[in-house]
């Protein structure tokens, strides 16, 4: 079922520092940074949006929002300005008042003005971080026939990594009973082991429901927070219900990219998801700005060995070999050189016998010839931020 | 006997400020009176006090903005919505607002409300 002709307004908050990201968040917020040297994490709850029909996308941005807001206005202004389709960044503008975002669901609050614009019947608010693929109208199908206030999507993990999300619990019916915000006892699921529901920060609300609520919490000394405030509140007085994600289409994956290793580590996955056909399908696409470059180009006198890689268009590669690697659009890559375990972002070069490791290469960077990376970490760890054994490469860094 | 509750009407009707002033300070309360928003909001930085009554058409800033405006910056401070119109009921900007009273000749249910919120 497309949510096209459903009345939905869609906001994604964008507006995440990540700062446990730096440096690759140095320039540009956690939203905008690059995922497997070809998107930028935003484009996967995007590609969701467009691929589940929906078609009214606000984008709340907030700090550092000059390389998402060029990302969207280059790569994702296609829709239908006149059929009211549309993707706009909505910059936290200080409308009302001097404060930035206080919390998530202030960033809804001080954009009600939005609601009363559009009038919509369902609001459903995604965070703009998080990489997953999933057809909303899923949960759009189980929230109607429901008649909730609140459907929230949640994952079942073990225990000992749900004390860091929002932990609930539900009945038979999908009701939620209980939520607590990182709790360091997590609740488990009755009779299935030590597993826990966390929440997946993915609200579909009736537009009524949410108002209400927002507009009680604007009166509350609170943290203005959907996890720590919205979602306890409405408990036992609406109906908040539970959508379980492992059982739609797409529920074998969900990642948070919090930090620098959760971050290569779903990289990797990626490129594992390629292998298995199970990513960036034709019948669900991840889109992104696209440039028009020529295909990867394989050249020199000996060859190009490659295993389990993923090369960029545009990109030229002479003489090396690359294993179990993410090579971005742009970069090239000269004899000698071997790159193993590696995400090279796009618009490197990487000149003549260089051998990297375990490295995030970030955008634009020149490593000159001869140079290892993540072979002698003590080395590295004079020069660049090294975190769980992965060295990070700055944005534009020259020797 | 303890300090009386400070009420400040926003509305541009003066009939309706000098009316309500009267009224509520026959009740026990100590009544300020604005004609416009903006000089609503000036009265709110100079001297605080216990709730407001709101207009919402009124010239100028309106009475749904003036509401975003008090509530980002007291955002426990009661306002009551006091409208001759019943629809802006349904506009999302106004449920914030404390309670919403349409105006009438008759003030028992203003009265009432401005009672159960200062005097539960």
């Amino acid at each position: 079922m497309s949510l096209q002709a459903k009345n939905i307004l869609t906001f994604i908050l964008a507006g995440g520092k990540g700062s446990r990201l730096y440096p690759l968040t140095r320039d540009r917020s956690k939203p905008a940074v690059p995922f497997a040297a070809r998107f930028r994490i935003i484009d996967y709850v995007l590609s969701n949006c467009i691929n589940s029909g929906l078609r009214q996308i606000y984008v709340l941005t907030q700090t550092k929002s000059l390389s998402l807001e060029s990302h969207l206005k280059i790569g994702w202004n296609f829709l239908a300005h006149e059929l009211s389709e549309f993707i706009s960044s909505v910059p936290a503008q200080q409308r009302i008042s001097d404060k930035w975002y206080q919390g998530t669901a202030d960033a809804i609050f001080q954009n009600l003005h939005l609601l009363e614009d559009h009038r919509p019947d369902h609001v459903l608010i995604l965070s703009g971080d998080h990489i997953y693929n999933m057809d909303y109208s899923e949960i759009f199908a189980q929230h109607t026939s429901q008649d909730a206030d609140l459907t929230l999507s949640v994952l079942k993990i073990k225990k000992q990594e749900a004390y860091q999300f929002g932990v609930l619990t539900a009945d038979q019916d999908q009701n939620i009973t209980s939520f607590l915000e990182k709790p360091s006892d997590p609740s488990l699921i009755p009779g299935e082991g030590d597993d826990c529901f966390i929440n997946m920060g993915i609200y579909l609300f009736k537009t009524d429901s949410l108002v209400k609520s927002l507009a009680q919490d604007a009166r509350n000394k609170s943290s203005h927070d959907f996890g720590k405030d919205i979602i306890p509140s409405m408990l036992g007085i609406d109906k908040v219900k539970a959508y379980s994600f492992v059982d739609s289409r797409f529920g074998y994956y969900w990642q948070d990219v919090g930090t620098i290793r959760s971050y290569f580590d779903a990289n990797m996955i990626f490129l594992d998801q390629l292998e298995k056909q199970r990513t960036c399908t034709p019948e669900w696409k991840i889109r992104t700005m696209g440039e028009q470059l020529p295909s990867a180009h394989y050249g020199g006198s000996k060859g190009v060995e490659i295993f389990k890689s993923s090369i960029g268009s545009g990109s030229k590669l002479f003489d090396c070999k690359i294993s179990r690697s993410l090579i971005g659009r742009n970069v090239c890559i000269n004899s000698g050189c071997h790159i193993e375990n590696s995400i090279i972002m796009s618009d490197c070069v990487i000149e003549e016998n260089c051998h990297i490791k375990n490295a995030i290469i970030d955008t634009n960077v020149v490593i000159p010839a001869n140079q290892n990376v993540g072979i002698k970490l003590s080395n590295d760890k004079q020069l660049f931020f090294i975190s769980d054994g992965l060295v990070v490469v700055p944005k534009n860094f020259r020797y | 006997m303890g300090q009386k509750k400070r009420i400040l009407v926003i509305d541009d009707e003066v009939n309706i400020c000098e009316l309500l002033s009267l009224e509520f300070t026959d009740l026990g309360y100590e009544v300020s009176t604005a004609n416009s928003a903006f000089n609503g909001l000036l009265s709110l930085k100079k001297q605080a006090v216990d709730l407001v009554i709101l207009d919402i058409k009124m010239p100028g800033m309106d009475g749904i903005e003036a509401l975003e405006k008090i509530i980002s910056t007291q955002n426990n401070l009661p306002v009551i919505i006091h409208s001759a119109y019943s629809h802006f009921k349904e506009n999302y900007l106004t449920w914030s607002a404390t309670s919403y009273v349409i105006k009438s000749g008759n003030l028992t249910e203003l009265k009432q409300t401005v009672q159960d919120i200062l005097n539960p």
